[in-house]
């Protein structure tokens, strides 16, 4: 199994699009890449524009090459609703857009499904439930909060399997934070984790000590409970230029017991490039090649 | 116990070497609904339906939905596949 982020936040546009390519099969999980509106009351920069089209032309060369599509919820850097024409002819699992879901993602949601008529060859649910294609075993968790609380909508996470070895994609947990987030990836036992960490650009506003204090130990958990020899830590913990300082404690544990934590540009082995967070920078002109 | 409604998602895996041909939720007496059933093809080239499932230690899978009587376990069959045969073929 080999699994490339494609888009992400260390990357430097809002994503967590990734490719997998099993045996059985190629899986783009995410096919949707955005920028933040405002960040210090700045829009995105030229810079992170291109970046985003850069971007956005890699995840469809990969739709092109996956056979199933996978969203996990129907936040727009999650996919991208102007260019549904990359589901054409392909097997598309869904969050399930009735239930388990705020009203704003299921707007989304129905919306997504009217412009999908006739587009992909099968459409599905995948909440809570399991495949199997070719030795490659897919299981999907049951819908769970994105973030502390349903506020923002539910997210689907999803577990691939082959041949003893297993990779799992978390979406939007920004933690993990709940038991019912961090019970998936426990029982699930993965080599490989991609997990959206804390939001510590947030802290104190919409992510709160507690919070992080207890991803810390959650993640802390998977550490030592889990195979996992390399965590992905990325998305909304990778819109601040100081993550590390706030997850140290992990840090320190993982190189305790010979992991790897690192962000998904660090994973494709390239220098992280977190463009949101120096947007202010970019705008004085700063780090602009 | 009557099946009121079947709903059917076309998945066709069977061009990445799949034998599921199609999801399926199933609504008893307008009061339950069951999602996550699957159409798939036998080795011998017909189609049986695979109830909801959960994959546990050790890599097994096992139903989470039994029906407890005969009767019941035929009419979800039937219904399912009347269902998926309007839809698909």
């Amino acid at each position: 199994m080999r699994v490339v982020p494609l888009a992400a936040d260390s990357m430097g546009t809002r994503s967590m699009a990734t490719l997998v390519e099993t045996r059985g099969g190629v899986f783009l999980i995410d096919p949707g890449v955005d920028l933040g509106p405002k960040r210090y009351g700045l829009p995105p920069h030229p810079v992170e524009e291109e970046r985003r089209t850069l971007h956005w032309q890699r995840i469809k060369e990969a739709a092109h090459k996956a056979q199933v599509l996978i969203v996990t919820h129907y936040h727009h850097d999650h996919f991208n609703p102007r260019e549904v024409d990359i589901f054409r002819g392909k097997l598309v699992i869904l969050k399930d857009p009735e239930s388990r879901i705020n009203r704003n993602q299921a707007k989304r949601a129905r919306k997504l499904l009217r412009d999908l008529e006739g587009i992909p060859r099968g459409i599905t649910v995948g909440d809570d439930r399991n495949l199997e294609i070719e030795g490659v075993s897919l299981v999907f968790s049951p819908a769970v909060p994105h973030g502390a609380s349903g506020r923002l909508g539910y997210v689907i996470q999803v577990a691939f399997s082959e041949g003893g070895e297993t990779f799992i994609f978390t979406s939007d947990v920004q933690g993990p934070l709940l038991p019912s987030q961090q019970e998936f990836i426990l029982n699930m036992d993965p080599d490989l984790l991609y997990c959206d960490g804390p939001m510590t650009y947030m802290l104190g506003v919409r992510y709160s000590k507690d919070n992080l204090e207890v991803a810390l130990r959650n993640l802390i958990q998977i550490l030592e409970s889990t195979r996992a020899s390399w965590v992905i830590l990325d998305h909304h913990l990778t819109r601040d230029l100081h993550y590390r300082r706030a997850i140290d404690p992990l840090l320190e544990r993982a190189q305790a017991l010979g992991k790897t934590v690192g962000n998904a540009a660090q994973y494709r082995g390239e220098a992280e490039d977190l463009l949101e967070a120096k947007r202010r920078d970019l705008y004085k002109g700063v780090g602009v090649q | 116990m009557k099946v009121t409604r079947v709903v059917i998602y076309p998945f066709d895996t069977s061009s990445l070497g799949g034998q599921v041909k199609a999801m399926a939720d199933v609504e008893l007496e307008k009061e339950l609904l069951i999602k996550g059933f699957k159409v798939v093809t036998s080795r011998k080239g017909g189609v049986f339906v695979s109830y909801p499932s959960k994959k546990v230690q050790g890599g097994r899978y096992v139903d989470v939905v039994i029906p407890l009587s005969k009767e019941l376990k035929d009419q979800i069959r039937e219904e399912i596949l009347m269902a998926y045969r309007e839809r698909v073929e």
